[in-house]
Protein backbone atom coordinates (compact mmCIF):
# COMPACT_ATOMS: atom_id res chain seq x y z
CA UNK A 1 0.00 0.00 0.00
CA UNK A 2 1.23 3.46 -0.81
CA UNK A 3 1.39 6.07 1.87
CA UNK A 4 -0.67 9.14 1.03
CA UNK A 5 0.40 10.86 4.21
CA UNK A 6 3.79 10.48 5.84
CA UNK A 7 4.38 12.11 9.20
CA UNK A 8 7.73 11.97 10.98
CA UNK A 9 8.60 13.26 14.46
CA UNK A 10 5.86 15.84 14.31
CA UNK A 11 5.71 18.21 17.26
CA UNK A 12 3.33 21.13 17.66
CA UNK A 13 3.93 23.35 20.66
CA UNK A 14 1.66 26.08 22.01
CA UNK A 15 3.70 28.14 24.47
CA UNK A 16 4.67 25.54 27.06
CA UNK A 17 2.19 22.87 25.99
CA UNK A 18 3.04 20.11 23.52
CA UNK A 19 -0.23 19.64 21.66
CA UNK A 20 1.52 16.99 19.58
CA UNK A 21 4.71 15.31 20.67
CA UNK A 22 7.04 13.41 18.34
CA UNK A 23 4.25 11.81 16.31
CA UNK A 24 5.14 9.55 13.39
CA UNK A 25 2.77 7.54 11.18
CA UNK A 26 1.64 6.86 7.63
CA UNK A 27 -1.87 6.99 6.20
CA UNK A 28 -2.46 4.47 3.45
CA UNK A 29 -4.05 5.14 0.11
CA UNK A 30 -7.68 4.14 -0.17
CA UNK A 31 -8.39 3.39 3.46
CA UNK A 32 -10.66 4.83 6.12
CA UNK A 33 -8.62 5.73 9.18
CA UNK A 34 -10.12 6.43 12.56
CA UNK A 35 -8.44 9.07 14.66
CA UNK A 36 -9.41 8.34 18.24
CA UNK A 37 -8.59 9.94 21.54
CA UNK A 38 -10.07 11.91 24.40
CA UNK A 39 -10.99 15.58 24.37
CA UNK A 40 -7.82 17.63 24.18
CA UNK A 41 -5.76 14.65 23.06
CA UNK A 42 -4.60 16.54 19.96
CA UNK A 43 -6.93 15.16 17.27
CA UNK A 44 -8.03 18.52 15.88
CA UNK A 45 -4.51 19.93 16.12
CA UNK A 46 -3.18 16.97 14.16
CA UNK A 47 -5.80 17.44 11.44
CA UNK A 48 -5.17 21.15 11.24
CA UNK A 49 -1.45 20.60 10.84
CA UNK A 50 -1.94 17.86 8.22
CA UNK A 51 -4.10 20.20 6.15
CA UNK A 52 -1.74 23.16 6.61
CA UNK A 53 -4.38 25.13 8.49
CA UNK A 54 -1.86 25.39 11.30
CA UNK A 55 1.94 25.33 11.27
CA UNK A 56 4.22 22.66 12.69
CA UNK A 57 6.81 23.37 15.37
CA UNK A 58 9.15 20.61 14.22
CA UNK A 59 9.09 17.39 12.25
CA UNK A 60 8.02 16.70 8.70
CA UNK A 61 4.71 16.13 6.96
CA UNK A 62 4.31 14.86 3.43
CA UNK A 63 0.96 14.60 1.70
CA UNK A 64 1.04 13.01 -1.76
CA UNK A 65 4.82 13.06 -1.39
CA UNK A 66 5.14 16.81 -0.81
CA UNK A 67 4.97 19.16 2.16
CA UNK A 68 1.39 20.49 2.15
CA UNK A 69 2.07 23.96 3.54
CA UNK A 70 1.28 26.60 0.91
CA UNK A 71 1.37 23.87 -1.73
CA UNK A 72 -1.28 24.54 -4.35
CA UNK A 73 -1.10 21.13 -6.00
CA UNK A 74 -1.49 19.28 -2.72
CA UNK A 75 -4.08 21.54 -1.12
CA UNK A 76 -6.56 21.19 -3.97
CA UNK A 77 -6.65 17.47 -3.25
CA UNK A 78 -7.43 17.89 0.45
CA UNK A 79 -10.79 18.64 2.01
CA UNK A 80 -10.98 19.36 5.73
CA UNK A 81 -14.38 19.26 7.39
CA UNK A 82 -13.80 20.86 10.77
CA UNK A 83 -16.04 20.45 13.76
CA UNK A 84 -16.17 24.22 14.33
CA UNK A 85 -15.65 25.29 10.72
CA UNK A 86 -16.45 28.96 10.16
CA UNK A 87 -18.51 29.97 7.16
CA UNK A 88 -18.95 33.52 5.86
CA UNK A 89 -21.98 34.75 7.80
CA UNK A 90 -23.90 35.81 4.71
CA UNK A 91 -23.27 32.53 2.87
CA UNK A 92 -26.25 30.27 2.35
CA UNK A 93 -25.97 26.50 1.97
CA UNK A 94 -26.23 27.12 -1.76
CA UNK A 95 -23.23 29.49 -1.66
CA UNK A 96 -21.14 26.97 0.26
CA UNK A 97 -21.87 24.29 -2.33
CA UNK A 98 -21.07 26.75 -5.14
CA UNK A 99 -17.75 27.49 -3.45
CA UNK A 100 -17.04 23.76 -3.40
CA UNK A 101 -17.73 23.58 -7.12
CA UNK A 102 -15.37 26.48 -7.81
CA UNK A 103 -12.55 25.29 -5.57
CA UNK A 104 -12.41 21.51 -6.06
CA UNK A 105 -11.55 20.03 -9.45
CA UNK A 106 -13.06 16.74 -8.23
CA UNK A 107 -16.34 18.30 -6.99
CA UNK A 108 -19.53 16.50 -8.05
CA UNK A 109 -22.32 19.10 -8.12
CA UNK A 110 -25.08 16.57 -8.84
CA UNK A 111 -24.02 14.42 -5.91
CA UNK A 112 -23.81 17.51 -3.66
CA UNK A 113 -27.39 18.52 -4.55
CA UNK A 114 -28.55 14.97 -3.96
CA UNK A 115 -26.86 14.79 -0.55
CA UNK A 116 -28.18 18.21 0.47
CA UNK A 117 -31.70 17.00 -0.27
CA UNK A 118 -31.12 13.77 1.66
CA UNK A 119 -29.94 15.69 4.70
CA UNK A 120 -32.87 18.11 4.25
CA UNK A 121 -30.62 21.15 4.08
CA UNK A 122 -32.44 24.46 3.41
CA UNK A 123 -30.43 25.73 0.43
CA UNK A 124 -31.41 29.38 0.83
CA UNK A 125 -30.77 29.66 4.56
CA UNK A 126 -27.65 31.57 5.66
CA UNK A 127 -25.00 29.56 7.49
CA UNK A 128 -25.39 31.85 10.50
CA UNK A 129 -28.99 30.67 10.89
CA UNK A 130 -28.33 26.94 10.60
CA UNK A 131 -28.68 24.71 13.64
CA UNK A 132 -25.67 22.80 14.94
CA UNK A 133 -26.92 19.66 13.25
CA UNK A 134 -27.48 21.41 9.91
CA UNK A 135 -23.98 22.89 10.03
CA UNK A 136 -22.60 19.40 10.58
CA UNK A 137 -24.70 18.05 7.72
CA UNK A 138 -23.46 20.81 5.42
CA UNK A 139 -19.85 19.93 6.33
CA UNK A 140 -20.55 16.29 5.55
CA UNK A 141 -22.06 17.18 2.17
CA UNK A 142 -18.96 19.25 1.32
CA UNK A 143 -16.60 16.51 2.48
CA UNK A 144 -18.34 13.79 0.48
CA UNK A 145 -19.08 15.79 -2.70
CA UNK A 146 -15.55 17.22 -2.89
CA UNK A 147 -14.34 13.67 -3.61
CA UNK A 148 -10.82 14.78 -2.78
CA UNK A 149 -8.20 12.02 -2.65
CA UNK A 150 -7.56 12.95 0.99
CA UNK A 151 -10.59 13.90 3.06
CA UNK A 152 -10.63 14.68 6.77
CA UNK A 153 -13.70 14.74 8.98
CA UNK A 154 -13.22 16.16 12.46
CA UNK A 155 -16.11 14.94 14.64
CA UNK A 156 -18.51 15.61 11.78
CA UNK A 157 -21.62 14.39 13.58
CA UNK A 158 -22.09 17.05 16.30
CA UNK A 159 -25.78 17.79 16.72
CA UNK A 160 -26.82 15.16 14.19
CA UNK A 161 -29.58 12.76 15.15
CA UNK A 162 -29.11 9.01 14.91
CA UNK A 163 -30.81 8.81 11.50
CA UNK A 164 -28.57 11.46 9.98
CA UNK A 165 -25.45 9.90 11.51
CA UNK A 166 -26.36 6.53 10.04
CA UNK A 167 -26.96 8.23 6.70
CA UNK A 168 -23.48 9.76 6.90
CA UNK A 169 -21.86 6.38 7.57
CA UNK A 170 -23.85 4.73 4.77
CA UNK A 171 -23.09 7.44 2.23
CA UNK A 172 -19.44 7.50 3.19
CA UNK A 173 -19.13 3.74 2.69
CA UNK A 174 -21.08 3.70 -0.59
CA UNK A 175 -19.28 6.64 -2.14
CA UNK A 176 -15.95 5.43 -0.83
CA UNK A 177 -16.51 2.10 -2.58
CA UNK A 178 -17.20 3.84 -5.90
CA UNK A 179 -14.59 6.57 -5.49
CA UNK A 180 -11.81 5.21 -3.28
CA UNK A 181 -9.95 7.84 -1.34
CA UNK A 182 -8.03 8.25 1.87
CA UNK A 183 -10.24 9.27 4.76
CA UNK A 184 -9.24 10.38 8.24
CA UNK A 185 -12.20 10.48 10.60
CA UNK A 186 -11.91 11.69 14.17
CA UNK A 187 -14.70 10.64 16.46
CA UNK A 188 -15.83 9.93 20.00
CA UNK A 189 -18.65 7.63 18.88
CA UNK A 190 -16.23 4.77 18.46
CA UNK A 191 -18.67 1.88 18.49
CA UNK A 192 -20.78 3.57 15.80
CA UNK A 193 -17.92 3.74 13.33
CA UNK A 194 -15.95 0.68 14.40
CA UNK A 195 -17.11 -1.29 11.36
CA UNK A 196 -16.15 1.53 9.00
CA UNK A 197 -12.56 1.76 10.10
CA UNK A 198 -9.76 -0.13 8.45
CA UNK A 199 -6.97 1.53 10.41
CA UNK A 200 -7.00 3.09 13.84
CA UNK A 201 -4.78 5.82 15.23
CA UNK A 202 -5.11 6.55 18.90
CA UNK A 203 -3.58 9.63 20.44
CA UNK A 204 -3.47 10.73 24.01
CA UNK A 205 -1.82 13.82 25.46
CA UNK A 206 -0.38 14.62 22.05
CA UNK A 207 1.35 11.25 21.75
CA UNK A 208 0.50 8.49 19.34
CA UNK A 209 -0.41 5.45 21.46
CA UNK A 210 -1.49 3.18 18.68
CA UNK A 211 -1.45 2.82 14.92
CA UNK A 212 -2.75 -0.50 13.65
CA UNK A 213 -5.29 -2.40 11.57
CA UNK A 214 -8.72 -2.30 13.17
CA UNK A 215 -8.96 -6.06 12.71
CA UNK A 216 -5.64 -6.80 14.39
CA UNK A 217 -6.57 -4.42 17.14
CA UNK A 218 -9.76 -6.23 17.96
CA UNK A 219 -7.82 -9.46 18.34
CA UNK A 220 -5.39 -7.89 20.75
CA UNK A 221 -7.56 -8.46 23.76
CA UNK A 222 -10.24 -10.95 24.74
CA UNK A 223 -12.77 -10.82 27.52
CA UNK A 224 -13.33 -14.01 29.45
CA UNK A 225 -16.55 -14.19 31.41
CA UNK A 226 -18.04 -16.87 33.68
CA UNK A 227 -18.08 -18.19 37.24
CA UNK A 228 -15.20 -16.79 39.29
CA UNK A 229 -13.31 -20.09 39.93
CA UNK A 230 -13.44 -21.06 36.26
CA UNK A 231 -12.28 -17.64 35.15
CA UNK A 232 -9.46 -17.70 37.67
CA UNK A 233 -8.39 -21.13 36.42
CA UNK A 234 -8.34 -19.87 32.84
CA UNK A 235 -6.43 -16.63 33.44
CA UNK A 236 -3.86 -17.99 35.87
CA UNK A 237 -0.40 -16.90 34.81
CA UNK A 238 -1.80 -14.43 32.27
CA UNK A 239 -1.46 -10.67 32.29
CA UNK A 240 -4.79 -9.25 33.38
CA UNK A 241 -5.70 -6.04 31.61
CA UNK A 242 -8.96 -5.53 33.37
CA UNK A 243 -11.11 -7.35 35.91
CA UNK A 244 -14.71 -6.86 36.88
CA UNK A 245 -16.44 -8.93 39.55
CA UNK A 246 -20.07 -9.30 40.46
CA UNK A 247 -20.65 -11.71 43.36
CA UNK A 248 -19.45 -15.10 42.04
CA UNK A 249 -19.29 -13.93 38.43
CA UNK A 250 -16.14 -12.45 36.89
CA UNK A 251 -15.17 -10.80 33.62
CA UNK A 252 -11.46 -10.50 32.87
CA UNK A 253 -9.75 -9.00 29.87
CA UNK A 254 -6.53 -10.67 28.75
CA UNK A 255 -4.21 -10.06 25.81
CA UNK A 256 -5.19 -11.94 22.66
CA UNK A 257 -5.38 -13.65 20.33
CA UNK A 258 -6.14 -17.04 21.84
CA UNK A 259 -5.07 -20.26 20.11
CA UNK A 260 -7.51 -23.18 19.41
CA UNK A 261 -6.37 -25.08 22.51
CA UNK A 262 -7.22 -22.06 24.64
CA UNK A 263 -10.62 -21.82 22.98
CA UNK A 264 -11.20 -25.49 23.83
CA UNK A 265 -10.19 -24.91 27.43
CA UNK A 266 -12.58 -21.98 27.70
CA UNK A 267 -15.36 -24.15 26.26
CA UNK A 268 -14.68 -26.95 28.77
CA UNK A 269 -14.72 -24.49 31.66
CA UNK A 270 -18.03 -23.06 30.43
CA UNK A 271 -16.56 -19.62 29.86
CA UNK A 272 -17.79 -17.04 27.44
CA UNK A 273 -15.18 -15.45 25.15
CA UNK A 274 -15.83 -12.09 23.53
CA UNK A 275 -13.63 -9.77 21.56
CA UNK A 276 -13.08 -6.42 23.20
CA UNK A 277 -14.83 -3.62 21.39
CA UNK A 278 -12.74 -0.84 19.96
CA UNK A 279 -14.41 1.54 22.35
CA UNK A 280 -13.48 -0.54 25.39
CA UNK A 281 -9.95 -0.81 24.10
CA UNK A 282 -9.70 2.94 23.78
CA UNK A 283 -11.21 3.51 27.20
CA UNK A 284 -8.75 1.10 28.77
CA UNK A 285 -5.80 2.59 26.94
CA UNK A 286 -6.56 6.20 27.70
CA UNK A 287 -8.55 6.02 30.95
CA UNK A 288 -7.20 8.15 33.76
CA UNK A 289 -9.14 6.86 36.75
CA UNK A 290 -6.33 4.66 38.08
CA UNK A 291 -3.68 7.30 37.80
CA UNK A 292 -0.98 7.73 35.22
CA UNK A 293 1.16 4.76 36.24
CA UNK A 294 -1.69 2.26 36.05
CA UNK A 295 -2.76 3.69 32.71
CA UNK A 296 0.69 3.35 31.27
CA UNK A 297 0.75 -0.23 32.49
CA UNK A 298 -2.67 -1.05 31.03
CA UNK A 299 -1.97 0.56 27.71
CA UNK A 300 1.37 -1.25 27.49
CA UNK A 301 -0.52 -4.47 28.08
CA UNK A 302 -3.17 -3.80 25.48
CA UNK A 303 -0.99 -2.23 22.91
CA UNK A 304 2.22 -4.21 22.85
CA UNK B 1 -3.98 32.50 -12.02
CA UNK B 2 -7.20 30.61 -12.73
CA UNK B 3 -7.22 29.50 -9.15
CA UNK B 4 -6.91 33.12 -7.99
CA UNK B 5 -9.88 34.09 -10.14
CA UNK B 6 -11.88 31.15 -8.77
CA UNK B 7 -11.22 32.27 -5.19
CA UNK B 8 -12.26 35.83 -6.11
CA UNK B 9 -15.46 34.37 -7.53
CA UNK B 10 -16.05 32.60 -4.22
CA UNK B 11 -15.60 35.93 -2.43
CA UNK B 12 -18.13 37.42 -4.84
CA UNK B 13 -20.70 34.60 -4.61
CA UNK B 14 -22.69 36.77 -2.26
CA UNK B 15 -22.37 39.78 -4.61
CA UNK B 16 -25.69 41.22 -3.48
CA UNK B 17 -24.08 42.00 -0.14
CA UNK B 18 -21.13 43.76 -1.79
CA UNK B 19 -23.43 45.87 -3.94
CA UNK B 20 -26.22 46.36 -1.44
CA UNK B 21 -24.24 47.53 1.56
CA UNK B 22 -21.91 49.87 -0.29
CA UNK B 23 -24.46 51.53 -2.55
CA UNK B 24 -27.29 51.28 -0.05
CA UNK B 25 -25.36 53.25 2.54
CA UNK B 26 -24.21 55.72 -0.10
CA UNK B 27 -27.77 56.13 -1.40
CA UNK B 28 -28.98 56.79 2.13
CA UNK B 29 -26.29 59.38 2.68
CA UNK B 30 -27.12 60.93 -0.70
CA UNK B 31 -30.85 61.03 0.07
CA UNK B 32 -30.27 62.82 3.37
CA UNK B 33 -28.02 65.36 1.67
CA UNK B 34 -30.50 65.83 -1.13
CA UNK B 35 -33.30 66.61 1.31
CA UNK B 36 -31.14 69.06 3.23
CA UNK B 37 -29.96 70.75 0.04
CA UNK B 38 -33.49 71.00 -1.25
CA UNK B 39 -34.59 72.66 1.98
CA UNK B 40 -31.81 75.22 1.89
CA UNK B 41 -32.40 78.43 0.03
CA UNK B 42 -29.75 80.05 -2.11
CA UNK B 43 -29.13 82.61 0.58
CA UNK B 44 -28.15 79.89 3.04
CA UNK B 45 -25.36 78.71 0.83
CA UNK B 46 -22.06 80.41 1.46
CA UNK B 47 -20.40 79.64 -1.83
CA UNK B 48 -20.88 75.87 -2.20
CA UNK B 49 -22.93 73.24 -0.43
CA UNK B 50 -20.10 71.05 0.83
CA UNK B 51 -20.73 67.53 2.09
CA UNK B 52 -18.53 64.62 3.05
CA UNK B 53 -21.26 62.03 2.53
CA UNK B 54 -19.23 60.34 -0.19
CA UNK B 55 -16.88 59.01 2.49
CA UNK B 56 -19.59 56.57 3.64
CA UNK B 57 -19.04 54.13 0.77
CA UNK B 58 -15.31 54.05 1.47
CA UNK B 59 -16.04 53.15 5.10
CA UNK B 60 -18.30 50.31 4.02
CA UNK B 61 -15.51 48.91 1.85
CA UNK B 62 -13.02 49.22 4.72
CA UNK B 63 -15.26 47.09 6.93
CA UNK B 64 -16.08 44.65 4.14
CA UNK B 65 -12.40 43.94 3.47
CA UNK B 66 -11.70 43.32 7.14
CA UNK B 67 -14.50 40.75 6.84
CA UNK B 68 -12.79 39.15 3.85
CA UNK B 69 -10.06 38.00 6.23
CA UNK B 70 -12.10 37.17 9.32
CA UNK B 71 -14.90 35.40 7.41
CA UNK B 72 -13.52 34.04 4.16
CA UNK B 73 -9.96 33.17 5.12
CA UNK B 74 -10.76 30.24 7.47
CA UNK B 75 -13.43 29.00 5.06
CA UNK B 76 -11.24 29.08 1.97
CA UNK B 77 -8.27 27.45 3.72
CA UNK B 78 -10.46 24.55 4.80
CA UNK B 79 -11.52 24.26 1.14
CA UNK B 80 -7.97 23.67 -0.07
CA UNK B 81 -6.86 27.23 -0.89
CA UNK B 82 -3.37 28.38 0.05
CA UNK B 83 -2.71 31.63 1.90
CA UNK B 84 -0.82 33.01 -1.09
CA UNK B 85 -3.66 32.38 -3.53
CA UNK B 86 -6.24 33.63 -1.06
CA UNK B 87 -4.38 36.89 -0.57
CA UNK B 88 -3.83 37.36 -4.30
CA UNK B 89 -7.57 36.81 -4.83
CA UNK B 90 -8.36 39.39 -2.17
CA UNK B 91 -6.01 41.85 -3.88
CA UNK B 92 -7.67 41.13 -7.22
CA UNK B 93 -11.06 41.74 -5.62
CA UNK B 94 -9.81 45.05 -4.18
CA UNK B 95 -8.46 46.14 -7.55
CA UNK B 96 -11.57 45.16 -9.49
CA UNK B 97 -13.86 46.73 -6.95
CA UNK B 98 -11.83 49.98 -6.87
CA UNK B 99 -11.96 50.24 -10.66
CA UNK B 100 -15.70 49.55 -10.91
CA UNK B 101 -16.84 51.57 -7.91
CA UNK B 102 -14.40 54.42 -8.62
CA UNK B 103 -15.60 54.64 -12.20
CA UNK B 104 -19.24 54.55 -11.08
CA UNK B 105 -18.66 57.49 -8.76
CA UNK B 106 -16.83 59.32 -11.53
CA UNK B 107 -19.84 58.81 -13.80
CA UNK B 108 -22.20 60.01 -11.07
CA UNK B 109 -20.00 63.06 -10.69
CA UNK B 110 -20.40 63.81 -14.40
CA UNK B 111 -24.17 63.51 -14.05
CA UNK B 112 -24.03 65.71 -10.99
CA UNK B 113 -22.23 68.43 -12.93
CA UNK B 114 -24.59 68.11 -15.90
CA UNK B 115 -27.66 68.51 -13.71
CA UNK B 116 -26.34 71.48 -11.78
CA UNK B 117 -25.90 69.46 -8.59
CA UNK B 118 -29.05 67.39 -8.94
CA UNK B 119 -31.01 70.63 -9.53
CA UNK B 120 -30.37 71.77 -5.96
CA UNK B 121 -26.66 72.59 -6.21
CA UNK B 122 -25.68 69.56 -4.18
CA UNK B 123 -22.04 68.63 -4.79
CA UNK B 124 -22.22 65.17 -3.29
CA UNK B 125 -19.94 63.22 -5.65
CA UNK B 126 -17.72 66.16 -6.55
CA UNK B 127 -17.05 68.25 -3.44
CA UNK B 128 -14.59 71.09 -4.04
CA UNK B 129 -11.61 69.41 -2.38
CA UNK B 130 -11.54 66.47 -4.79
CA UNK B 131 -12.03 68.50 -7.98
CA UNK B 132 -9.38 67.95 -10.62
CA UNK B 133 -8.78 69.39 -14.05
CA UNK B 134 -8.20 66.36 -16.21
CA UNK B 135 -10.65 63.46 -16.40
CA UNK B 136 -7.91 60.89 -15.73
CA UNK B 137 -6.68 62.61 -12.58
CA UNK B 138 -10.27 63.06 -11.45
CA UNK B 139 -10.92 59.36 -12.00
CA UNK B 140 -7.74 58.43 -10.07
CA UNK B 141 -8.88 60.52 -7.12
CA UNK B 142 -11.99 58.34 -6.89
CA UNK B 143 -10.32 54.98 -7.56
CA UNK B 144 -7.19 55.03 -5.41
CA UNK B 145 -8.95 55.72 -2.09
CA UNK B 146 -10.88 52.48 -2.65
CA UNK B 147 -7.54 50.66 -2.84
CA UNK B 148 -6.48 52.44 0.34
CA UNK B 149 -9.53 51.36 2.38
CA UNK B 150 -9.41 47.85 0.92
CA UNK B 151 -5.73 47.55 1.85
CA UNK B 152 -6.30 48.96 5.33
CA UNK B 153 -9.31 46.68 5.78
CA UNK B 154 -7.31 43.60 4.79
CA UNK B 155 -4.45 44.60 7.10
CA UNK B 156 -6.89 45.20 9.97
CA UNK B 157 -8.51 41.83 9.30
CA UNK B 158 -5.14 40.07 9.32
CA UNK B 159 -4.16 41.81 12.55
CA UNK B 160 -7.42 40.69 14.17
CA UNK B 161 -7.15 37.17 12.77
CA UNK B 162 -3.57 36.58 13.80
CA UNK B 163 -3.13 38.51 17.05
CA UNK B 164 -6.65 39.48 18.16
CA UNK B 165 -7.19 42.12 20.84
CA UNK B 166 -3.59 41.98 22.02
CA UNK B 167 -2.46 42.80 18.50
CA UNK B 168 -4.61 45.92 18.44
CA UNK B 169 -3.39 46.98 21.89
CA UNK B 170 0.22 46.65 20.74
CA UNK B 171 -0.52 48.66 17.59
CA UNK B 172 -2.16 51.42 19.63
CA UNK B 173 0.68 51.45 22.16
CA UNK B 174 3.37 51.53 19.47
CA UNK B 175 1.49 54.29 17.60
CA UNK B 176 1.33 56.43 20.74
CA UNK B 177 5.06 56.02 21.32
CA UNK B 178 6.06 56.58 17.69
CA UNK B 179 3.83 59.58 17.02
CA UNK B 180 4.58 61.00 20.46
CA UNK B 181 8.31 60.74 19.75
CA UNK B 182 7.92 62.27 16.29
CA UNK B 183 5.87 65.11 17.77
CA UNK B 184 8.50 65.70 20.44
CA UNK B 185 11.27 65.75 17.85
CA UNK B 186 9.27 68.19 15.71
CA UNK B 187 8.77 70.44 18.75
CA UNK B 188 12.41 70.32 19.88
CA UNK B 189 13.75 70.97 16.40
CA UNK B 190 11.06 73.61 15.89
CA UNK B 191 9.99 72.06 12.59
CA UNK B 192 6.19 72.35 12.92
CA UNK B 193 5.93 75.32 10.55
CA UNK B 194 7.92 73.36 7.95
CA UNK B 195 5.67 70.31 8.35
CA UNK B 196 2.58 72.50 8.11
CA UNK B 197 3.63 74.16 4.90
CA UNK B 198 4.74 70.82 3.44
CA UNK B 199 1.26 69.42 4.11
CA UNK B 200 -0.39 72.49 2.61
CA UNK B 201 1.83 72.17 -0.44
CA UNK B 202 0.53 68.70 -1.22
CA UNK B 203 -1.94 68.69 -4.08
CA UNK B 204 -5.22 66.78 -3.93
CA UNK B 205 -3.90 64.34 -6.50
CA UNK B 206 -0.68 64.03 -4.55
CA UNK B 207 -2.60 62.97 -1.46
CA UNK B 208 -5.51 61.01 -2.94
CA UNK B 209 -3.68 59.24 -5.73
CA UNK B 210 -0.06 59.42 -4.53
CA UNK B 211 0.18 59.06 -0.77
CA UNK B 212 -2.94 56.94 -0.54
CA UNK B 213 -1.47 54.51 -3.06
CA UNK B 214 1.78 54.34 -1.07
CA UNK B 215 -0.10 53.60 2.17
CA UNK B 216 -2.34 51.07 0.40
CA UNK B 217 0.66 49.16 -0.95
CA UNK B 218 2.37 49.26 2.45
CA UNK B 219 -0.78 47.90 4.14
CA UNK B 220 -1.15 45.16 1.53
CA UNK B 221 2.49 44.10 1.91
CA UNK B 222 2.37 44.09 5.72
CA UNK B 223 -0.94 42.19 5.60
CA UNK B 224 0.58 39.55 3.38
CA UNK B 225 3.68 39.13 5.54
CA UNK B 226 1.49 38.57 8.60
CA UNK B 227 -1.00 36.29 6.84
CA UNK B 228 1.68 34.12 5.27
CA UNK B 229 2.18 32.22 8.52
CA UNK B 230 -1.23 32.74 10.10
CA UNK B 231 -3.28 29.76 11.24
CA UNK B 232 -6.69 29.52 9.60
Amino acid sequence: MTAVVRVRNLTKRYRDLDALHDVSFDLHEGAIHGLLGRNGAGKTTLMRVLTAQALTTSGTIEVFGEPPFENERVQQRICFVGESQRYPASFTVHHVLEAGRLLYPTWDAGYAAHLAADFRLPLRRPASKLSRGMLSAMGIVVGLAARTPFTLFDEPYLGLDAVARQMFYDRLLTDYAEHPRTVLLSTHLIDEVADLLERVLLIDNGRLLLDDDAEALRARAVTVAGPLPAVDEFVVGRHELHRERLATFARVTVPGPLDPAEHDLAGRLGLELAPVSLQQLVVRATGREDGAAATADTSEGVLR
Amino acid sequence: MNRVVDVTRVQLLEWRGWLGWAWGVLALSFAVNLVISGALTRADLAGENLTGGLVSIYFVILIAFAGVITQFFPFCLAMGVTRRVFYAASGLLALGLALVYGTAIYVLRIIEDATGGWWVELHFFGPRIVRQDGPFLQWLVYVVPFLLVAGLGLAAGVLTKRWGTNGWLVVVAVSIVVFGALGAIATITDSWPGIGSWLLDQSTVGIFAGWFAVIAVAALVLGYLALRRAPA
